[in-house]
């Protein structure tokens, strides 16, 4: 658990704020800002099916971490939804894990990931 | 809004008890680089500082419920800085362009870039600099072996400067710079001889300084392709994994377009679970519908915000990573990324792995 993603810090986090520090702070609360959350949430549920966990975005202030069983957490940032999972599912959430590297590959299509150019 | 180029460098001179560091500072100081600087040090020393702007600071650490000793908020270090801030408003010091802070011997560097990076005060007027570290050239492999703040110096370093060579042996210098290679393979090692040490270099060709245009990105790209050279010439291995350390670098390259959406959930989900292991990455990266390359620069649990250069650097458009890492595997990482990527419908299968 990172202490940069406090809730009280009221930075905005860098995944929240575009490619440009300092240019797309402007944009945050836009249309493409809102529909990059959209984009963050599909792409966290895919993973979160591996835990047994949902995420939902609350009025794109926060994201509400969701387990099967109705268990609940609200966070503000996303490194703090990886702190949620954890908690909700009991199981660490590392994007090195091989079971959940295998389970990511079996909903994609074959490839090779190790073959080079 | 200020842009991040007109933001004040704040650069840290760090190294182990002995190393140099204050000797290397007054050099420095007498550089017109640093003529409007203000210098920010935790204590008077043996060697004193002869520059007129010089306050110190007081040990006061705040340490975050976190438990995570790299989001340490450094108190003291946000006081004296805006303090200074403050001095230079009411016209009571002259209007510097730049702090420099020395650090002590012991010093974990990490907290101070964590305070430089992510307080809210001080984040709309600074912006952390170069991180300069002295390496005693008699001492410096014992000193690595030995003392794990010694260790973390010279991993998030992006200026290694050797000092003392005059009394060391070339080979154990040589050994030395190897080592350090092999520790931070972005950081470029300068050998201090004062007469020729280049202070502009050191001081203001960081990664946002716009004179640069890219330069500094160029350099760390260089760097990763000379060390690819040198694995070939052994036999493909990973010679700058030799000497047993637990940590090593290596960088990822991608050929085509990462989904940034898919990167900063990856990123952010590794920094989670292995952020104190993964005690620095920086690269360039081709992301998916933006033109200009995007930089990012992270410390252990602590990323920078990310950054647009103006220009590709040259015409290698491939996404460049390079990680230093504890205990990490280089494949997993490499897989991992890859397979996320995916995710978002991407296909940045790399095309390599230095």
């Amino acid at each position: 658990m990172c202490g940069f993603c406090a809730v009280f810090s009221g930075i905005p986090h860098w995944t929240e704020t575009g490619t440009n520090a300092g240019e797309s702070e402007r944009v945050s609360g836009g249309r493409d800002w809102r529909l990059t959350r959209q984009e963050r949430v599909g792409l966290i549920n895919r993973i979160l099916e591996f835990y047994g966990c949902k995420i939902d975005d609350w009025m794109a202030e926060s994201y509400v971490v969701r387990s099967l069983r109705g268990r609940s957490e609200i966070v503000p940032y996303l490194p703090q939804i990886w702190l949620a999972v954890e908690d909700i599912a009991k199981k660490p959430a590392d994007p090195l894990d091989p079971e959940l590297l295998n389970f990511l590959r079996g909903k994609m299509p074959a490839v090779d990931l190790a073959g080079s150019s | 809004m200020t842009t991040y180029n007109e933001l004040i460098p704040i650069f840290v001179v760090t190294g182990f008890l002995g190393s140099g560091k204050t000797t290397l500072l007054n050099h420095m100081l007498k550089h017109p680089a640093l003529r409007n600087a203000a210098v920010l040090i935790n204590e008077f020393g043996e060697v004193g500082i002869d520059h007129q702007l010089v306050e110190t600071i007081d040990k006061d650490t705040v340490l975050l419920s976190s438990g995570c000793i790299c989001c340490t908020i450094r108190d003291d270090l946000k006081k004296a800085i805006l303090e200074l801030d403050e001095k230079r408003v009411q016209g009571i010091i002259p209007a510097y362009e730049r702090i420099v802070v020395e650090t002590t011997g012991l010093a974990d560097p990490s907290p101070i870039m964590y305070t430089l990076m992510s307080d809210t005060q001080l984040r709309y007027h600074y912006r952390l600099g170069t991180i300069i570290t002295t390496v005693d050239a008699v001492n410096g492999i014992t000193q690595l072996d030995d003392f794990d703040e010694a260790l973390k110096q010279a991993t998030v370093a992006d200026r290694l400067v050797l000092t003392k060579t005059d009394l060391a042996a070339p080979a154990d210098t040589s050994r030395l710079t190897a080592r350090l290679k092999a520790l931070n393979m972005a950081a470029d090692v300068v050998v201090a001889q004062f007469g020729a040490l280049d202070v502009e270099a050191l001081l203001s060709a960081d990664l946002y300084d716009p004179s640069r245009k890219g330069k500094e990105v160029a350099r760390w790209l260089a760097e990763e392709e000379r060390a690819e050279l040198a694995d070939h010439e052994h036999d493909g291995h990973l010679d700058r994994n030799r000497h047993g350390s637990r940590i090593h670098s290596f960088c990822l390259i991608y050929d085509k377009p990462l989904d940034w959406t898919v990167f900063g959930i990856w990123l952010t989900m590794l920094l989670h679970t292995h952020g104190q292991d993964v005690l620095r990455v920086k690269g360039i990266l081709n992301v998916a519908g933006v033109d200009t390359p995007v930089v990012i620069n992270g410390v252990q649990h602590i990323v920078h915000s990310p950054f647009h250069l103006a220009a590709w650097p040259d015409d290698d458009r491939r996404s460049r990573i390079v990680f230093i890492v504890r205990d990490l595997a280089q494949a997993r990482i490499l897989e991992s990324l890859a397979l996320f990527n995916r995710l978002a419908g991407g296909d940045a299968d790399r095309s390599a792995a230095a």
